[in-house]
């Protein structure tokens, strides 16, 4: 019974999303004919016999309901409109970005397995040698390449090989020397999360009877390596599809920053033209193929660990615990003390005559290209990219703290489907509604901010509930709600808070790209996002000012890697 | 005061009642004996409200006992104070205990002076009421065991029910809190796999031995002349000293 509601609930929120995307063209609370004269004639006056023609030619459906079955009965079909911009059929340009987006995910899924192995491989052998539990990389490198974002290794990569040393193309799709800067981009931060995963494996598996016994028997180091890898690959291998699936959201700015025409970019190109066929077809693929490898990545996840776990759910990649460092203090520290400077420096007004000014006591960060200063920008940018950050996440935690105050028990439901959801894909379809602007982005960033923390709080809820006072309280007549408000969730708070406290980079990051994308705070914003995207065009000329905010976010992203890094007890 | 009619309960694999009909009189304790896996916990959760028998009834001062929301069982909990198994834990970690002790009065509504009453109750189990505004971890166990009484005691029950609250405790504890308890006025319903407990008492007894009532009566009838062979199991499973 519990387990058909569970799944009615999973099912449920799948249609949810899918429903919302077939009427999306109506949740924007106007004609959709009015938004495709909008889309093709931005500021004319709106002439009522063009909207019309304008419906009648691409034959639009009258309400929502006949719109969205139109377009659900079409996409079961393969058939998912013509775009209203260049009015081309959406399918087959759709059907190219996914294969372009693939491409990339593979790419970067063999970079991240080389990188992982790089770093796995050994120090497992020297583990092995040494006979002593594995060392450093549970929480050294590994931990440090997987906070690293996307976005802002993207960037990294085309200005240092691509624009100052001419290695490879930095734009395009096609050519082989074109793959490599972004599979790099999407594999490095990949490949430490992956090693993380793994770490923990292998540190088990040492850990095992069977490795001393192998050992007291003489077996050659190597073997030993050899079988205490092949252990953790049993787990890896199903980790790789929930990593492509990761990768296939979080593509977005990478597509857009290297001119991939993959999905994420199609995507974002037809939000900012208001092209809401293209946008449809471009989600509704990304979604399904993040379902399809979710599938996998669950056959696989069974068809290799059941005869070792005795079945079981899906087990989410959880990374290595990490040794208690002073990373995150330092990083979060040097970042302070930067933006304090700034702050009391201040003097961020636009003086022409210092356009790209390299630094100097006058700027110690540069001017960009009106002149404004750097490091004044950068400080201000930090209020309003953590300050948002911390504001959301807040909110995020009440309303996961809300969430889990409703479980029963801890399994999936509309907090798990909502969890495969990337942020940024939420984003795009939200601009899609409401046009861009920081507030949407901030809708979207909570969007998704607030289930992590909800399945925490369902988790420590659930376990909250079965303990001793609880049920004593309940034999004094204490009811549901009693119970919750005097034992329960007084116990839950604190580590929840704790929890929140280590997402707020993770979502001032995610308001970042967004920002980035354009779909965030205005291109003229210090909100570091809109700062490196208006640094990116002088990248050449004026590193500092795409600079700045690409260390900002750097050290933004140590401090979330490191901070919610599970603590080895 | 307690009416139960053919008991059935099972859970997957196991039937844990099996046909259980018991009737006890109002004022007179009863010690329900059995050992581990006899269904004792299972006929407490049933006659708790806790959860529903497959088949049978449950009725308490001739009222049917039915799992619900807690408004509905109300009367069931005013009128039967609980001490579970873990006495000990019981106790809301964060709590100072004259407050977790206060907990039945606040959601009961009783009417009175509720600090009085705290301290009242927990001088009865012999805990010093000065120490009410501390918190568990700054007591013993065996001190726990009767601050979790006195929150049993607080709303002044007709019964009181105690699930293997003596089988923690060594003896001497054993022997003062089982003093302790026949000394509160209270009817008792003490569950235990101790023969012995149930002779101190002077009340009834009843045996569970697989989910079945294999005997009921006086204790001292019973301990004369066992007629189940559970019993004269458990019977020579007490520990005597060598005379």
């Amino acid at each position: 019974m519990r387990a058909l509601r569970s799944a009615g609930a999973v099912v449920g929120t799948a249609l949810a999303v899918v429903l919302a995307l077939a009427a999306l063209p109506w949740l924007r609370g106007e004609d959709p004919a009015v938004t495709v004269f909008r889309a093709l004639y931005a500021e004319r006056t709106r002439d009522p016999a063009v909207v019309e023609a304008l419906r009648a030619d691409l034959d639009l459906p009258d309400g929502p309901v006949s719109g969205a079955w139109r377009w659900l009965s079409g996409a079961v079909r393969g058939d998912l409109g013509v775009s209203w911009v260049d009015r081309r059929p959406v399918a087959p340009e759709v059907l190219r970005a996914i294969g372009v987006s693939a491409e990339l995910a593979a790419a970067a899924v063999v970079v991240a397995v080389l990188v992982a192995g790089l770093l796995l491989v050994p120090a497992t052998a020297r583990a092995v040698r040494r006979r002593r539990p594995p060392g450093p990389w549970a929480g050294g490198l590994p931990t440090v390449l997987a906070a690293v974002p996307e976005v802002v290794l993207a960037v990294v990569l085309l200005g240092v090989v691509g624009v100052q040393l001419r290695w490879v193309p930095t734009s395009g799709w096609g050519a082989p020397d074109q793959v490599v800067l972004p599979a790099l981009a999407l594999g490095l931060p990949a490949g430490g999360l992956l090693a993380r995963v793994l770490g923990a494996t292998v540190a088990g598996a040492l850990a095992e009877p069977w490795v001393r016994t192998a050992r007291v028997n003489g077996a050659a180091p190597a073997a030993v390596t050899r079988s205490v890898l092949r252990r953790a690959a049993a787990v890896a291998a199903p980790q790789l599809a929930l990593l492509a699936v990761g990768l296939l959201g979080s593509s977005v700015a990478v597509e857009q920053l290297f001119a991939i025409p993959g999905a994420g970019r199609t995507a974002l190109r037809a939000v900012l033209a208001l092209d809401l066929p293209l946008l449809q077809g471009c989600v509704l693929a990304l979604v399904l193929a993040g379902l399809l490898l979710g599938l996998l990545g669950g056959a696989a996840h069974r068809l290799l660990l059941r005869p070792l776990l005795g079945g079981g759910e899906l087990v989410q990649p959880v990374p290595a615990p990490a040794r208690r460092t002073a990373v995150p203090l330092v990083a979060a520290g040097l970042l302070g003390a930067v933006v304090l400077v700034g702050l009391v420096r201040g003097g961020g007004g636009v003086v022409l005559a210092d356009r790209l000014a390299t630094p100097s006591a006058r700027h110690p960060l540069g001017a960009d290209a009106v002149g404004r200063d750097v490091l004044a920008r950068f400080a201000e940018g930090a209020l309003l990219t953590v300050g948002t950050g911390l504001a959301l996440t807040a909110v995020a935690a009440v309303v996961g703290l809300a969430v889990a105050a409703t479980a029963r028990d801890t399994r999936p439901g509309v907090p798990d489907v909502l969890n495969a959801l990337p942020a940024v894909l939420v984003g795009v379809v939200l601009v899609a509604v409401t046009g861009p602007g920081l507030l949407p982005a901030a809708a979207a960033v909570l969007a998704v901010a607030w289930v992590p923390l909800a399945v925490h709080g369902r988790a420590l809820v659930v376990q909250g509930l079965a303990a001793a006072p609880v049920r004593a309280a309940v034999l004094c007549g204490a009811g549901r709600r009693q119970v919750l408000a005097a034992h329960v969730l007084p116990a839950v708070v604190g580590p929840l808070a704790r929890h929140a406290a280590a997402r707020v980079p993770i979502v001032s990051l995610n308001l970042a790209a967004l920002s980035f994308l354009g779909l965030g705070a205005a291109t003229d914003s210090p909100e570091w996002g809109a700062m490196l995207a208006e640094g990116l065009p002088y990248l050449e000329r004026a590193p500092w000012g795409a600079g700045a905010p690409v260390v900002g976010l750097l050290l933004l992203g140590v401090v979330a890697g490191t901070a919610t890094a599970p603590r080895r007890r | 005061m307690i009416e139960l009619r053919g008991l059935v309960r099972g859970y997957p694999g196991v039937r844990a009642l099996d046909g259980v009909d018991l009737a006890v009189p109002t004022g007179r304790h009863l010690a329900l004996v059995g050992s581990s896996g006899a269904g004792k916990t299972t006929l407490l959760r049933l006659l708790l409200g806790l959860e529903a028998p497959d088949a049978g009834t449950v009725r308490v001062l001739d009222r049917p006992v039915h799992p619900g929301p807690a408004r509905s069982l109300r009367w069931l909990r005013q009128a039967v104070g609980v001490v579970a198994q873990d006495a000990g834990s019981s106790l809301d970690p964060r709590w100072p205990v004259g407050r977790s002790v206060a907990e039945p009065l606040r959601l009961l509504q009783v009417t009175g002076d509720h600090p009085a009453r705290v301290r009242e109750v927990l001088a009865a189990v012999g805990v010093d009421p000065d120490a009410a505004d501390r918190r568990p971890d700054a007591f013993s166990g065996g001190q726990r065991q009767r601050i979790a009484l006195a929150r049993a005691l607080a709303h002044r029950p007709q019964l009181l029910v105690a699930d293997e609250l003596l089988s923690g405790a060594d003896a001497v504890l054993r022997a003062r809190l089982l003093e302790l308890l026949t000394g509160l006025g209270t009817q008792l319903l003490l569950v235990t796999h101790d023969l012995a407990v149930a002779a101190a008492l002077h009340g009834d007894v009843a045996v569970l031995a697989h989910g079945r009532l294999v005997e009921h009566g006086p204790v001292a009838d019973v301990l004369a002349d066992p007629a189940a062979p559970a019993t004269r199991e458990l019977l020579a499973a007490v520990l005597r000293l060598p005379s």
